[in-house]
This record gives structure tokens, sequence and C-alpha cells, in this order.
């Protein structure tokens, strides 16, 4: 994602950057990881109050918040029938010393969109359940995810704090604004009585990057910058593959399978973590 | 000798004082401290020990630098100060440079790890490196270094890492064996096997998180004999099941 | 005498929108060093504000022909995230944004010692998570002790409190309703010890008396809130003075 662009890293990431090659002849990680493991999980539902629903995500020292909320539009003429989904991501300023304030870069548009292909592709929320008057009103819900701490991995991250965000998120209620439509310009969103937001799928994201002919699960912000191939591979709860990116370098024919098979794998195990968080509000994987 | 945490901006001190730290501001409010740190004041003296505080090159100093750029006649280094530091082609190549015969990245190509001294501090924005080893006391590495794990910190740190007298270090060195050396930029390189370094990693950053304890020799002493213990353990373990 | 204590009673009844005493501020917690790149980095809670800051620097400014030669300059952005308030908020930054970015800009830089790194810059990021009110006070404050705790020298300490005129009554630390609804807004931001106030705006309607009451209001909610800043920074060093058993659990 942000690679050998040396003035954008600092000292610290360069010598990481040699411990990672290193140890990439080593069968090493920097962290002591295995190349299979993710890093500790920490998932917040609810963490700010004003959006619809909100989450915190620390994946290792990758600190995201997801906001969700939901406003009255206008369907596309070619999906009458749908409500709207609109993804933004910004890595924040704050983020990495690489990061800059402005509008979004060719990366941050990438990311949004491949975050936005997992919830969308997945059928995660049923847009259809979002519409008020068919061809006229329908909900439009906007995903909006910052990137406070990047430590690699925001993809991930992202789309599990989008998850849980809907999971345990409420939208206003479609059918009461249908009753009152007439009123519409008088009543405020935030007043309508709310439902849960109705989600129909788990997707997970899983993303690898390839170093020295190895995957490795969930890179930190060093691995992603010297790796070779890096790719994102989002799973749907029945197993099926809803999205894929190869945001850089080449993978062999038979690496596009092995990759599939690790992102299978480890997208089940993923799923129960977040399943767990979120039934408990909050809590923390071992390890 | 008295220790006091430094605050910006509250003052510390309201008598006479002679030599004075020059991180502490001297006004109507008394000797009062610029940075988060602790300060020390013991008769006439104050001194402070920051808390954070970037790497200020000195004429002399050993560094480790990873290269960055080219510029028409030597490297760009990124030595982790406010700007990067310049190493002269002639002085890697022990003549004089000819770009039309001489490439440089024969030499030293962009993300290559080099031990240097830094040769000349003109102003904050001008500083020069160099490979040869000017101090004569071939106890450190200089030029590309290849086979060593890196660990990075503040260079504010370095002092509690090494230890009074060299405590720290000679500790570290007695435990882990390899080969373990300090630049003063905040590098930290070592030689040996994995398992050392990764507990190596974690003793730094006991330290670096602990700063400011006393009794951390003798802690990291207990701890460190621990972890070699249970790395031992492991690698009994996996040696049986093998 | 009687009569004026007559008058504070009154006062002391009256009752705000959240249920606080007229000099009373909302819960605050600020916490330094909480993100891990940043040089230095800090949040605040005051009431429903979560605000973020970071610091990158002293660092080599780009582009090179903007650069100061005898000291260095400070960056400041105050950036609102889109679910910070109850309608969502444009990734874009707005007329007010960037006006709060320059005063709190130059609030900051009267603290820093910029002349100490010539030719640099330093970055000031600013993310307000959730707002709820006085948002570019508490950004101030929380950004102090991000410039603290990257090792940026300073003079003093900034930070920043608000008091305003609700309903008739000169109140301190102005809420999201109170905002909204009230008559007037004054926002300052001070170097305690220096005794010099560095930002200094107003919104709304008052008198000269009214003004000089909510500006010593502010005052002493802006001492309360130092002591945290303080006791934020306190706590970072006295975890690094302390060995706990924890640490050899932990690193098992």
């Amino acid at each position: 994602m942000r690679r050998n662009n040396l003035k954008k890293n600092t000292l610290h990431e360069l010598l990481m950057a040699n411990n990672v090659l290193k140890m990439a002849k080593e069968n090493k990680r920097i962290d002591g990881r295995d190349f299979l493991d993710y890093r500790p999980i920490k998932i917040e539902p609810n963490v700010i109050e004003k959006p619809d629903a909100s989450a915190r995500v620390m994946l290792g020292d990758t600190f995201i918040i997801v906001g969700i909320n939901f406003e009255i539009g206008t369907p596309f003429s070619d999906s009458p029938d749908k409500g709207i989904l609109i993804t933004e991501g910004e890595v924040l300023p704050t983020a990495s010393f690489g990061a800059e304030a402005g509008p979004p870069s060719e990366e941050e548009i990438e990311i949004s969109r491949v975050v936005d292909r997992s919830i969308r592709e997945s059928g995660v929320v049923d847009l259809s359940e979002l519409v008020i008057v068919p061809g006229e009103k329908v909900l439009k819900m906007f995903v909006d995810f910052n990137i406070f701490n990047d430590d690699g991995n925001i993809v991930d991250a992202a789309v599990l704090g989008t998850v849980a965000a809907l999971l345990t998120g409420k939208m206003p209620d479609p059918k009461y604004i249908a009753e009152h439509i007439d009123e519409i310009d008088k009543i405020s969103l935030k007043e309508v009585p709310r439902v849960p937001i109705p989600v129909k799928d788990i997707p997970i994201s899983t993303t690898l990057a390839l170093i020295g002919d190895k995957f490795y699960v969930d890179p930190n912000y060093v691995e992603e910058s010297v790796a070779e191939a890096l790719i994102t591979i989002t799973h749907t709860k029945n197993d099926e593959i809803c999205a894929v990116q190869l945001y850089e370098g080449a993978l062999g024919y038979e690496q596009v399978f092995e990759a599939l098979n690790i992102s299978l794998n480890k997208s089940r195990e993923i799923r129960d973590i977040l399943l767990s968080m979120v039934k408990n509000e909050s809590t923390e994987t071992n390890e | 000798m008295k220790r006091v945490i430094a605050l910006p901006g509250v003052s510390i001190h309201k008598g006479p004082a002679q030599k004075v730290d020059e991180k502490i501001i001297r006004d109507a409010r008394g000797y009062v401290p610029s940075l988060v740190g602790v300060a020390q004041i013991s008769g006439k003296s104050i001194d402070l020990i920051p808390y954070k505080d970037i790497y200020r090159p000195v004429k002399g100093d050993y560094v480790v630098g990873v290269v960055v750029g080219y510029a028409p006649n030597g490297w760009f280094i990124d030595i982790g100060s406010f700007v990067k530091a310049f190493l002269p082609a002639a002085d890697v190549l022990n003549k004089r440079f000819d770009p039309r015969k001489d490439e440089l990245s024969r030499y030293y190509k962009i993300g290559d790890v080099v031990g240097l001294y830094v040769s000349e501090v003109r102003r904050l924005g001008n500083i020069l490196v160099t490979v040869k080893d000017v101090k004569k006391t071939k106890d450190k590495r200089l030029g590309k270094l290849t086979d060593y794990y890196i660990i990075k910190v503040w260079s504010t740190k370095l002092p509690r890492i090494i230890g009074k007298k060299g405590s720290m270090i000679k500790l570290l060195k007695e435990k882990l064996g390899g080969d373990l050396l300090i630049a003063q930029n905040g590098v930290i390189l070592y030689k040996g096997p994995y398992e050392k370094f990764m507990v190596l990693n974690k003793i730094i950053a006991l330290i670096t998180a602990k700063t400011f304890a006393t009794g951390l020799t003798e802690y990291v002493n207990d701890l460190i004999n621990k972890m070699l213990e249970v790395n031992l353990d492991k690698k009994d373990e996996k040696e049986g099941d093998d | 005498m009687p009569k004026k204590e007559k008058k504070n009673e009154k006062v002391d009844e009256f009752i705000r929108p959240d249920g606080r005493k007229y000099d009373e501020l909302r819960p605050y917690k600020i916490r330094a060093h909480i993100l891990k790149n940043a040089d230095g980095s800090a949040e605040i809670r005051l009431g429903g504000n979560w605000i973020i800051a970071a610091v990158y620097g002293p660092k080599e400014h780009f582009p090179k022909f903007e650069i100061s030669q005898d000291r260095a300059i400070l960056n400041c952005r105050y950036h609102m995230n889109p679910y910070s308030t109850s309608e969502r908020k444009s990734p874009k930054p707005s007329r007010r944004e960037i006006e709060l970015s320059k005063v709190i800009r130059n609030a900051l830089t009267q603290s820093v010692i910029l002349d100490d790194f010539p030719e640099m810059s330093i970055d000031v990021f600013i993310e307000v998570a959730q707002a709820e009110g006085s948002t570019r006070v508490a950004s101030i404050t929380a950004a102090s002790v991000a410039l603290a705790d990257a090792g940026i020298p300073m003079r003093d300490m900034v930070v920043g409190c608000s008091a305003g005129k609700y309903n008739g009554h000169i109140i301190l630390d102005v809420g999201e309703i109170e905002d909204k609804e009230g008559e007037a807004d004054l926002p300052i931001a001070i170097m305690p010890n220096l005794r010099k106030v560095v930002l200094l705006q107003m919104d709304g309607k008052m008198t000269h008396e009214e003004f000089k009451k909510a500006f010593d209001l502010a005052l002493k909610g802006a001492m309360q809130l130092y002591e945290e800043q303080l006791n934020a920074l306190k706590n970072i060093l006295e975890s690094m003075s302390t060995l706990g058993e924890g640490e050899i659990n932990e690193k098992k």
C-alpha cells in the first residue's frame, strides 16, 4: 500500500523493514507471531453515541473508529427499490509519519472501495429493507471509518468495525417514516423510532502479505511496506468469496489458491471472535 | 541531590544556580523546565533528563542509518535526526569520485543499513557522516551492516540501556552473548540467535518504559533469567517433539 | 453584603440542561501518549467530547521554499470526524474548521520554543471523534499535552476553557445545548504560569460586566483543567518510575 517511498518512512520503520527481511530468511516474524496468526483483536461497539452505529477496533496497534449514519435520500434510478450505501474511509494524519492531511489519496480511495465491496457484495445489509417509498425515498447509509493509528491491515480492521457497528446499531424505522411521509419535512430523523439494522451476513476480510514466497497473515505496517504482494479476500458466513483485491505485486497461479484457502480458514476463526465480542459488547481476545 | 518531576512551565527552583541545563529557562518564575522529564538539583547545578528528545548529532558520534537517496556525489542517509545526513562518495571509494566511471549503487543501495561516524555538524540542517574509522578504536562496525537484528529507541533512553558505568549493557552482553552494539542515535545492533534477540527486544522495551525507575539493573537481571529459562524450556519441548 | 449573598444563592439554585451548577465543569479526563506512531499524543474527554491530538516533528519542512530560516513552523489541523456530530459531517474541511485550525495554531505557537529548530516544522493534528460543545478549547488542552509528550520544548502549557451566557446566567464550560440555545459563548486559552491569554473569541452578546464575570469563570475552569494536564504528564513519569510485578508475569 505504501511502498518504496522512503521519505515517508521514519528511521525506525526503515530499520524494522530490515529486520523483517532478515527474519524472512529464518522463517520468523518480527513480533514473534506465527505466519498464520492475527494480532490481538479488541472490538468495542457503541464507542460513540452521536451516530446510529459505531465501533472501535484495535488490531494490535492499529486503531480505527467506524461510525454509521442514516439519512433520507432519493434512490438511484437503476435501483429504485434499494437503499443506498456509501463507504468513505480516511487515514487520518495522526495515523503515521507518512500519512497526510488533505483530500483522500489513491490508496485511501482503494481501501474504502475494498471495504465497501466486502459489505455490499456480501449483502450484509439488505438494502431493499431501507426503502421508504419505492422509487422516491430511501434510507442512505453512510459508513465512515477513520484510522487514528496505522500499524497495518487497515482493511480487516475496518470490515470488523463496520460489521460490529451494524450488528449493534439501530436505524430509523423506514416503515414509520413511510407512515408519516406527509410530515417528512417537519420530523427530525433523530426522533424517528429505531429498529435494528437488517443484518443478513457476517463478512470477514483477511489480508495477506507475500514476503519471500511465504504468506504473512494480518501484516503489520512494516511487513506491508516490504511485501512483494498484498491481497485481501473477503468471505461470507457461507464460505463464499465476496470481495478480492490484489493491491500490488504479483502472485503465482497456485499462490492465488493458497491465499484463498488460508483466508477461508482464518475468516471462520475471526468471525467467531467478532461474534463473541459483539455479544459481550466489549471483551479482549487472548494472544 | 534532589530529584523532582519536570513539567513545562512549572518552576522547580528559585534560589541561585550556576550550572543549569540548557533545556531549563530562567525568568521571573525562577528556573523553569521546557520539557517533561526528571530534574536533578544538587548544590548549584540543575540537570534535566528529558522523557523524550530528538537525536541531536554531535561530531564523533557513532550512528547507524539507512540509505534513503542518491546525490550527485554521495548518499543521503537517514540517521533519525532532523534532516538527512550526507555521506560523500569519496569517503567510501577512498579516492576522488568520478561520476563517469563510478556508479553509487554499486557501493550502497537505497534501503541499506550503514554504520557511520558523524564527521561534521555545521548547523541543524547540515550533517556530514563518514564510514572511515575516524576514532581508530576499531570496536565499531562501519559501512554496510547485513547480519544484525536491530532495535530503535529514543536516544534519550540510551543512558539507561547502558546503565551506571555500563552495568546494564554489561549484564545484557553477559546473559545474551553474541555481538551487542549501541549507536548514539538510539540504534541497538545484535548478532546472535533469534530467540535471544526476542528476549533482548522485550528487555529493551521494559527499560524504555521504565526509564526513571530505581533498581532497574537488578530487576532486569531477574527478569532475563526467568525469560531465558522459559525460552530454554520451550526449546527442549520442541526438540522432544521432533 | 447580605444582598450579595442572596444573589449568589439564587445563582446556585439555577440548574443547567445537564444538571450542572453554573460554575461546574463537565466530567473530564486527559490521557497522554495514547497513539503508538505519533511522536506525541493525548486524548481529552470532557463531557461527551472525545478529542485526540497527535504531534509529529520537529522534522524537515517541505516544500523547501516555505521554510523559515530562523525558527520552526508549527502546522495545525483541527478536524471533525464524520460521525462526531448528530448530523453526518462531510470529511472535507469546512470554513469553521479552517478558522479554528488557525486560532488554535496561534495559541499553541505562543508556548512552543520554535527558535530551537530553524528550518524545521512541527505538525499538530487534532481529531474530534465526538463533539459536544467547546471543542476548540478542549482541543487546545489536549494538543498542548501532546506537544509535551512529544518532547517539544515549551515555555508553559496552554490550556483552554469556555464560559458563556445561558438563560441570563453566566456559566462555565458551555455544553452543546447551551451553545445552541445560549446568548453568548466565550472560549479562552491561557498560559497559566505566564498569565497570558492566547485564544480569545466571543460569539453572542454580553455586557462588559458579564464579560468580566465570564472571563474570570473561564480562568477558574482552565486552572482546573491545567491540573489535569499536569496529572496526565505526571502519570506517564510515574509509570516510568515504578517497577510492578505485573511486568514479569506479562512478559512470560
